[in-house]
């Protein structure tokens, strides 16, 4: 009889000792009971000892942690100094915490002082913006009612009698108001 | 490996450089063995585990559960040597030759347990990744279940079911190595052939 996936799975747990007991108690009656199965165990079980015993008892690498350490200080020296304080702030949160309280504490300052001058100027810009609008809106007014005078005339023939150069010149005005 | 306690995680995030460098000795033997099983080329083995520290460096204040740290660490491992291995197969494509080498760093003393580890490290090896990643951790490293499943972020269904097919997979091809006479301390320290 072949072993399929799930005896094969039953017995991987069972190997690993994390079935409940009866399973466990199943699985072990199955070994006992099933040659191909206790072959497939126990070549299980030998692989397992001989790799723990040549991979998984190495002996420990002394010097890997002043080797990381070292390449990665290295590493933070080829950065630029933007990614060396933001690697710094990594490294070293505390410092970095107060760095950025004293660079807002700073920023609060330099805003409060500037705070009443700018205030000022942004008030001040802001009616001399406000004149000149006027200014120009009445130079405008008046510039436009110069114009349609001067229409009016250049308009009207010299002979028309004036009732006739009335009404052009209130079509005219009433025109130019519209727009 | 063993657990890594709050208070050193703690003087990591509190910037104490003693801290990361006893957080690297108590991880790196750990690190260091998955990672020369799972890459490609495991000379590369520094590489990785220099850019999985520098972004547990980066990363450890996102770190909400210390209790997972030591998962959260060979998870991070584990993407670097998929990447890695992304990046070397693309290298070897592109110049278009195999430089599968096998070389395993050989730390033992005689000749013939150098050349047991090195056939051993093969049969991890040439397993599909997602069956070498679960049986490293679980075989050469010691990991539970629970861990294993968060490192990989799978359900713990997934590992076990993964486990099991890997381990079928693994003692076929530990069995023809026993025929092809690469693996004769499996017959001497198992009791019982594996071929």
């Amino acid at each position: 009889m072949l072993l399929n996936d799930y005896l094969k799975r039953q017995i991987s747990e069972y190997a690993d000792d994390v079935l409940d007991l009866e399973s466990t108690r199943q699985v072990s009656d199955f070994i006992e009971s099933n040659p191909e199965a206790e072959a497939y165990f126990r070549r299980l079980q030998a692989l397992r000892r001989l790799t723990f015993s040549h991979l998984g008892r190495e002996e420990e690498d002394s010097t890997l942690e002043i080797r990381m350490m070292n390449a990665l200080r290295l590493r933070s020296y080829d950065r630029t100094w933007w990614e060396r304080f933001f690697e710094r702030r990594i490294l070293s949160p505390r410092a970095a915490l107060a760095t950025a309280f004293a660079v807002f504490l700073l920023v609060m300052f330099l805003f409060a002082w500037a705070e009443t001058p700018v205030s000022h100027f942004l008030t001040a810009t802001r009616a001399e913006v406000e004149q000149l609008r006027e200014e120009t809106t009445t130079s405008l007014s008046e510039r436009g009612g110069e114009l349609t005078e001067s229409l009016i005339e250049l308009i009207t023939p010299p002979s028309d009698e004036n009732g006739t150069k009335d009404q052009v010149g209130c079509i005219l005005r009433e025109r130019t108001n519209a727009v | 490996m063993r657990e890594i306690p709050s208070t050193l995680l703690l003087g990591c995030l509190g910037g104490d450089e003693s801290c990361w460098q006893e957080l690297i000795r108590l991880t790196g033997g750990h690190l260091q063995r998955i990672a020369r099983v799972n890459l490609r080329d495991p000379s590369l083995t520094d590489d990785v585990l220099q850019e999985t520290y520098f972004k547990v460096f980066r990363n450890l204040h996102r770190l909400r559960d210390r209790e997972k740290a030591r998962s959260w660490i060979v998870q991070i491992l584990v993407n670097e040597c998929r990447m890695m291995n992304r990046k070397t197969k693309r290298e070897d494509q592109s110049q278009g030759e195999e430089s599968l080498s096998y070389v395993f760093a050989a730390t033992g003393n005689s000749r013939g347990r150098a050349e047991t580890r090195e056939v051993l490290v093969r049969l991890l090896y040439e397993l599909p990744e997602i069956y070498r990643e679960v049986l490293v951790m679980r075989e050469v490293e010691g990991m539970d279940y629970l861990e294993i499943a968060r490192a990989l972020r799978v359900p713990i269904g997934t590992v076990r079911s993964r486990l099991a097919r890997a381990r079928a997979m693994w003692v076929a091809a530990a069995g023809e190595a026993v025929e092809e006479g690469q693996l004769l301390d499996l017959c001497l320290e198992g009791g019982d052939s594996v071929a």
